[in-house]
């Protein structure tokens, strides 16, 4: 909850800033459409309770999508989700336009939100239809595999269509997400899928947001920030947040996920003082000797003037694959990259991909080894090396961030 | 296309010559099978035809034009020019309403006609002149790329050329597809390369656009910027070539911006091309530099030649020995024409694998053989393998600047290196005081798609198509593009069906995200959106 709160305070702040910029002539320009992809992953979202339920969650992001398609008649809007039968499904641009015919909703509305909105809400009532007979018909608490990679993957393959369809086109992508207390989803293989989903989004000059959204039940101190997700706004300069309910969310959506388009360029005929310092960008707008230098600062992006909720503890720790343990000075295989936190004696190969190691370099390491133990923590290690080899015997893998299996 | 008819309303000849010149090429990459000639021909034929048609529509135009500026001659001048416009307009939806219409479209007939058997007589002339000179050509690799005939033509001329580009797309795919092995290998992840770039002064020759040095050097920063994406725990150098020595402009480094820096000074400087260059000073000098790496590190030389000839000091295939005993490994890009010590070179120091040497045609050859540099080469047998000792280190934030061990500067935040706690602001690097390398987990992370390859998407028979067993309209899986339908032009029959589908998930991909895809992403979104086990 603290940060929050910490946010609001920053949005108030800044809505102050923004007030002030306004009356020194603060000029927004927005000429390019921008495409907004909304990766839901619906596969979590579906395991709320009442409370938070789907279609709360869905009517305010519709909400949302309707703000962005009103903001400029250029604007593009994707959204795809996915479910845990299907997989990926999209729920706008929708590609069969069958029953075109029958009236969700009201037909004087906006034909722009109309369109949107329909092709929504119908698929969307289908599958959360079918989800529903598959919970009663089936009560086993099978243990199922997140599919938030390859939604996150199909947006970016839409975005590369976009992109590459139209001109002076920029793209993002907010991902809502969820956790509940009893879920059975398994999300330790994502690692490397999501990896490559980051770096195909740096590529492609894409910023994706995180919006998770914690279950009421859920207490806030065992509430886990998802890590991935985490990493992926950090590398592409995005937004993460966590709410813990559903209440209010429109305004999180308009507030936080919205200024990223709006607020692109802007020219301040003001002196600006900006200091940057590694991840907040302050401004301070000294009026009094405004006639002193009439410098005009261009700012280009929405980072340089606003404030973004930042998440100053991104976890990019990896975990030893022996122990799962996280790891500070590790060891890594040169040939497929494993990392390990300490050298059994009995170590000949790599654990992982097998390769025979070096016995000349591995002595040396071994040596070096002993007296950092012999020097600081004696036992430590004895100790590891014990609860590796149970773990061994046990088969138990690979943990979290070292998922290599050649 | 377009280009081809504008020439054929202005000559008749000059029509035929280009649109002959474009079956040229097509021909010369049919040799081998000589079945597809007669189809050729047909091709050609038909090229003509709608050439000849869209020719005479336009002689129909400004026929009536020079009618109208006549008969509004008498009228007063400013009114000529409006009724110009006006016709020009009418004449571009068919509806000009001359009463010498029937007239003009006997006269066009007729020449019709007549250009019709001229150009059947042309063509078998041509023809003939196209399989002689195809022969000759037979020998240019780059005429053998394209593999096939296609007798696409589209209805209007502008779908044809859309068609040609799609074609012409696949076929780069399908080439890129058979070159990339996706069976997983032991690659040296942990890279260190020289780059040792030839400043002689054939490199001031201006083939290569601005020169081929300038060409080089923009190819090489961002060679070098792609080099660290996809590598980020290597560490290149820069050697040059120039008055028969052999300078360093960067020594061995793992910081892009570092390298691009020494190339961007060198360009500013306008260091002009000059002298002779020297093979063996130059590899001698990359065997120096990469003497102290250590032994998990693979040693790699890519030399970019443009010279034809080397003023060594003395026996260059001593070198070659003392690099292939130091395990170094030589892979060279020829400017020019191929040169026999560079194979010998290449062949020698790579376990007598010839595709290390490779000669570019023009610019885009060289940067997509310089690019191919970047991927990890498999690891030679027999080497060794290590642990390497390596930090992981948090991020920090903090309230009050403080200064970082690595350039000096302040500012608020960082990573601490977990061995010696100093300050470091950026990463990866070789800890300052400790030497420790630190990188972050995701760095590991960029490597891994070396590691694990993914599967190629094999193509779909057309027969599942033209049987029925996947409809003929759908959509890509993952970006919701209708797969294009490319047809023949003769039969209603599909030439391809432009799906890719992956054997895992039997999802059908489209072109352009299989090229992500296998590209840059990495990812199945097919295999990864399985929401069972």
């Amino acid at each position: 909850m603290e940060n929050i709160i910490d946010n609001r305070n920053i949005y108030n702040n800044l809505n102050g800033n923004i007030n002030t910029l306004n009356n020194d002539k603060l000029i927004l320009k927005d000429e390019n459409s921008s495409l907004l992809v909304l990766a839901i992953d619906l596969q979590q979202l579906l395991q709320f309770d009442e409370e938070n339920d789907v279609s709360t969650i869905m009517k305010n992001i519709i909400v949302f999508i309707n703000a962005h398609i009103a903001y400029s008649s250029s604007n593009k809007v994707c959204c795809i989700i996915n479910d845990d039968r299907n997989g990926v499904e999209f729920l706008y641009p929708n590609e069969d336009e069958e029953d075109e015919s029958t009236e969700v909703l009201n037909g004087d509305m906006y034909q722009g939100f109309k369109k949107v909105n329909e092709s929504i809400m119908r698929k969307l009532a289908k599958v959360v239809e079918k989800h529903k007979e598959e919970v009663l018909g089936s009560s086993t608490s099978k243990k199922k595999r997140s599919s938030l990679a390859g939604v996150i993957s199909c947006g970016l393959t839409y975005i590369h269509r976009i992109l590459k369809d139209s001109i002076s086109i920029r793209a993002r992508m907010v991902v809502v997400t969820g956790q509940t207390l009893h879920s059975n989803i398994i999300q330790s293989h994502q690692y490397i899928p999501i990896m490559n989903c980051i770096f195909t989004a740096m590529k492609l000059k894409c910023p994706i947001d995180v919006l998770k959204i914690n279950d009421i039940n859920i207490n806030k101190n065992t509430a886990k920030s998802n890590s991935f997700l985490q990493q992926a706004t950090d590398a592409t300069n995005g937004i993460y947040l966590e709410i813990n309910s559903t209440n209010g969310m429109i305004q999180y959506l308009t507030t936080i996920f919205y200024l990223n388009t709006v607020v692109t360029s802007t020219t301040i005929d003001n002196k600006l003082k900006i200091n940057n310092s590694v991840d907040k960008l302050e401004i301070e707008i000294n009026n009094e000797d405004n006639e002193d230098e009439d410098e005009e600062v261009i700012v280009t992006s929405h980072s340089d003037i606003l404030l973004k909720p930042t998440t100053s503890q991104v976890d990019f720790r990896t975990s030893c694959f022996l122990t799962g343990k996280t790891v500070a000075v590790g060891f890594v295989c040169n040939v497929c990259l494993v990392v390990i936190s300490y050298i059994p004696i009995t170590l000949k190969d790599c654990p992982c991909c097998g390769s025979n190691f070096d016995i000349k370099a591995l002595k040396k390491l071994k040596y070096w080894q002993q007296q950092e133990s012999s020097s600081s923590k004696k036992g430590f290690i004895k100790k590891l090396s014990k609860t590796a080899m149970d773990q061994k015997n046990g088969g138990v893998g690979s943990s979290s961030a070292t998922p290599i299996e050649l | 296309m377009s280009i081809d008819i504008k020439n054929n309303s202005s000559d008749d000849e000059e029509g035929i010559v280009v649109s002959n010149s474009r079956a040229r090429k097509q021909t010369a990459a049919a040799v081998k099978d000589e079945e597809n000639s007669e189809e050729e021909l047909s091709k050609t034929d038909k090229l003509k035809k709608l050439s000849k048609q869209v020719e005479n529509e336009k002689k129909m135009q400004e026929l009536s034009h020079k009618e109208v500026i006549n008969e509004t001659g008498r009228l007063s001048s400013g009114n000529a020019k409006r009724n110009v416009n006006k016709f020009e307009e009418s004449n571009e939806d068919n509806e000009s309403s001359d009463e010498d219409e029937d007239l003009e479209l006997k006269r066009a007939l007729k020449k019709r006609k007549l250009d019709k058997l001229k150009a059947e007589k042309q063509a078998a002339l041509d023809a003939k002149k196209k399989e002689e000179e195809s022969k000759n050509q037979s020998g240019y690799s780059w005429e053998d790329k394209i593999q096939r005939p296609w007798d696409i033509v589209g209805a209007t001329p502008n779908e044809a050329a859309q068609d040609q580009q799609l074609l012409n797309k696949i076929l780069h795919i399908r080439n890129q597809k058979q070159s990339v092995n996706t069976t997983p290998l032991q690659r040296g992840i942990i890279r260190s390369l020289i780059i040792i770039i030839d400043v002689s002064q054939t490199m001031a020759e201006k083939d290569y656009r601005p020169s081929r040095f300038q060409n080089v050097l923009t190819n090489t920063i961002h060679f070098i910027q792609e080099f660290f994406n996809m590598n980020p725990i290597s560490q290149i150098g820069v050697v040059s070539l120039k008055d028969g020595l052999a300078h360093v402009i960067s020594p061995l480094n793992g910081s892009p911006k570092f390298h691009i820096d020494a190339l961007l000074q060198l360009k500013h400087e306008r260091v002009e091309p000059r002298g002779f260059a020297s093979l063996q000073n130059g590899l001698e000098l990359a065997r120096g530099m990469l003497m102290s790496v250590s032994t998990h590190c693979t040693k790699e030389v890519v030399l970019l030649y443009g010279s034809l000839s080397t003023t060594d000091p003395g026996n260059i295939m001593d070198t070659v020995t003392a690099l292939k005993e130091q395990e170094v490994r030589v892979a060279i890009i020829g400017l020019v024409a191929q040169v026999n010590i560079c194979e010998k070179i290449s062949k020698i120091t790579n376990m007598s694998d010839n595709s290390y040497y490779n000669v570019a045609m023009n610019e885009q050859h060289f940067s997509e053989l310089l690019m191919d540099r970047i991927k990890p080469l498999p690891l030679a047998e027999g080497s060794e393998f290590t642990l390497i000792k390596m930090g992981f280190p948090t991020r920090i934030i903090e309230s009050t600047p403080s200064f970082c061990s690595c350039h000096s500067k302040l500012n608020r935040g960082g990573y601490y290196c977990p061995g010696c706690n100093s300050k470091v602001c950026n990463l990866p690097i070789q800890c300052p005081s400790c030497e420790l390398m630190l990188i972050l987990s995701t760095h590991l992370a960029r490597s891994y798609h070396h590691l694990i390859p993914l599967k190629n998407f094999q193509e779909v028979p057309i027969e599942e198509v033209e049987t029925g067993l996947i409809s003929r309209l759908a959509n890509c899986f993952s970006c919701k593009r209708e797969f294009p339908l490319l047809k023949r032009s003769n039969s209603n029959t599909l030439l391809s069906t432009m799906r890719y589908r992956c054997k895992d998930c039997n999802q059908d991909f489209c072109m352009e995200c299989d090229d992500l895809i296998h590209g840059i992403l990495h990812n199945c979104p097919g295999c990864e959106s399985k929401a069972t086990l």
